[in-house]
């Protein structure tokens, strides 16, 4: 099933290829099997001065306000020659959560938020993964916040691969649309009505060291 | 209607309104001349308007699943919302404790609230359990409740003023500390007290008596019984211990705990008090102390958040110059 539907993808691409060039982002979207790599995935570790989220909520039905999580930890795995898609474990501590205003801070890791004191973490871990174009994935997986988890699918692309001082460092960014009410977190969108959306769309941008293999 | 007004309305006002209605035909009326009913709907009252705010805000079934595994209910379980449940036990408790008083003599009335703060202590310690809270921190818990309960035998006839006064700070630290749902339940327990106050007062005298400053002889006065104590004691004391708990601005512990013990500073101007004639004077020399008490305790507090950003600020300011 997992060569089948490699088979599948090898051909998509071709033939999109051999159409016409705009096609190749058009092009079907085929599951693509984490484990069915010609090349085994590199395990990557993420590096968390270069890896944060940032999230956008709507404030009284106005303006956008934006937020980050800083020092996203945990890894990743992706072949480098993308013959297969990505996994992800991904933490964020609610206690590095910021706004440019520490009260506001304060106010978000509390109760009626994220509730830092109970939830003192969100994670992400991916499950499958539908491939929709050169280094470009859907991705679904497990969202855990508040102590609640949903399934949801993120938009993924493999940002870039470069070299540092230690070695390769791969680039994704995810994004993806939560309604925060799913999680328990309702406070401003019926009382006070409408103080903040419910609606919270996420970047996450991730970097990470690929490990060398042991030998 | 705004929004924010409408919201005020919803969590702070309707409650409030809902615990002194109830109160209502226990302070005015014939009901006024027994004094445990006035003790019992005091009490009540205010429990039953931090009930209700909280029943408006996280709803119902945040009560219910401290209890119970409710179907088809993925919402999660937080440990703050056992103070929905506390609420709820002491409206029964109020009454409960009330009769016992109606039908008790008056020294084994005083044993009675004793021994009831001890045992609600325990049943805090034990039961009511916030997060990264030690054992120590839980028997800390339940001798605040013990004691935030003592305290309030000294605020005399103002208990109902003061009550108000001490749920406003408690709502006014919790806003400070970035609670907002425990702020507006606190501020509605106050509004209520409020409300009680000065039912209380129109009920002692009459409305007629009201605008002459006549007291109606055959009205039973309200004071801290065993009631009151239970009840003003075991929730201040909670709610002290659940803003420590999920305190976010920084809020020093000692702060919480200050507002549980503001009661005692009924006691400032204690001769003045004793030295009046007229009860409502009695109530208000009471009462201020404990309001210049909290402004003092708001003011200090405030302060110190003030000088904690500026300090912060200017860190920031030299992360800033360095490129940190």
């Amino acid at each position: 099933m997992n060569q089948l539907g490699l088979l599948a993808a090898s051909i998509a691409s071709a033939l999109a290829l051999a159409a016409a060039p705009v096609m190749r982002t058009a092009a079907p979207a085929v599951p693509v099997a984490q484990d069915a790599a010609a090349t085994a995935p590199s395990a990557i570790n993420l590096d968390p001065i270069h890896s944060m989220a940032v999230f956008r909520i709507q404030h009284l039905g106005a303006g956008f306000f934006w937020g980050r999580f800083n020092e996203l930890a945990g890894s990743a795995t992706w072949p480098l020659d993308d013959s297969a898609a990505p996994t992800f474990d991904v933490t964020a501590q609610v206690k590095k959560v910021d706004t440019g205003s520490e009260k506001l801070d304060g106010n978000l890791q509390g109760p009626n938020f994220f509730n830092e004191a109970e939830f003192p973490t969100i994670t992400f871990k991916s499950t499958g993964a539908t491939r929709v174009g050169e280094r470009h994935y859907t991705v679904k997986g497990d969202l855990t916040l508040r102590g609640v988890t949903r399934p949801i699918e993120a938009d993924c692309t493999v940002t870039g691969i470069g070299k540092g001082p230690l070695g390769q460092k791969v680039g994704f960014e995810c994004t993806f649309t939560i309604n925060r009410a799913d999680f328990g977190m309702k406070w401003g969108i019926d009382a006070p009505k409408g103080a903040l959306g419910n609606e919270v769309k996420m970047v996450i941008a991730l970097e990470g060291d690929v490990a060398k293999p042991k030998e | 209607m705004n929004e924010i007004v409408q919201y005020v309305l919803e969590v702070v006002v309707l409650p409030a309104l809902a615990g002194v209605l109830c109160a209502a035909p226990f302070l005015i009326g014939p009901l006024r001349r027994r004094r445990w009913m006035v003790e019992g709907a005091t009490a009540s009252a205010v429990a039953i308007a931090f009930l209700v705010s909280f029943l408006v805000e996280p709803g119902w079934k945040a009560i219910a699943r401290q209890l119970v595994a409710i179907e088809n209910d993925d919402a999660p379980f937080e440990r703050w919302h056992r103070l929905g449940l506390v609420a709820a036990v002491l409206v029964a408790a109020a009454w409960m404790l009330s009769l016992f008083r109606g039908r008790d003599a008056a020294p084994r009335t005083m044993l009675r609230t004793i021994g009831t703060l001890l045992v609600l202590g325990v049943l805090a310690a034990v039961f009511v359990e916030f997060p990264k809270v030690t054992v120590a921190g839980r028997i800390g818990q339940g001798a605040l409740v013990f004691t935030s309960g003592i305290v309030w035998m000294f605020a005399g006839s103002s208990v109902a003023w003061s009550a108000w006064v001490v749920f406003g700070v408690l709502a006014a630290l919790a806003a400070l500390g970035g609670f907002a749902s425990l702020s507006v339940m606190c501020g509605a327990a106050s509004v209520a007290a409020y409300g009680v106050g000065a039912l209380g007062a129109l009920g002692a005298h009459g409305v007629l008596g009201a605008l002459v400053g006549a007291r109606d002889e055959s009205a039973a006065p309200a004071g801290p019984g065993g009631a009151v104590m239970a009840v003003f004691g075991a929730l201040t004391a909670l709610i002290a211990s659940c803003g420590i708990a999920y305190d976010t601005a920084g809020l020093s512990p000692a702060v919480w705990v200050a507002a549980c013990m503001l009661p005692l500073a009924a006691l400032v101007f204690n001769r003045k008090a004793k030295r009046s004639v007229r009860p409502f004077e009695r109530a208000f020399w009471s009462w201020l102390g404990v309001a210049i008490a909290a402004g003092i305790l708001l003011g200090a507090t405030a302060g110190m958040q003030a000088m904690g950003a500026e300090e912060s600020e200017a860190d920031d300011a030299l992360m800033d110059m360095y490129g940190g």
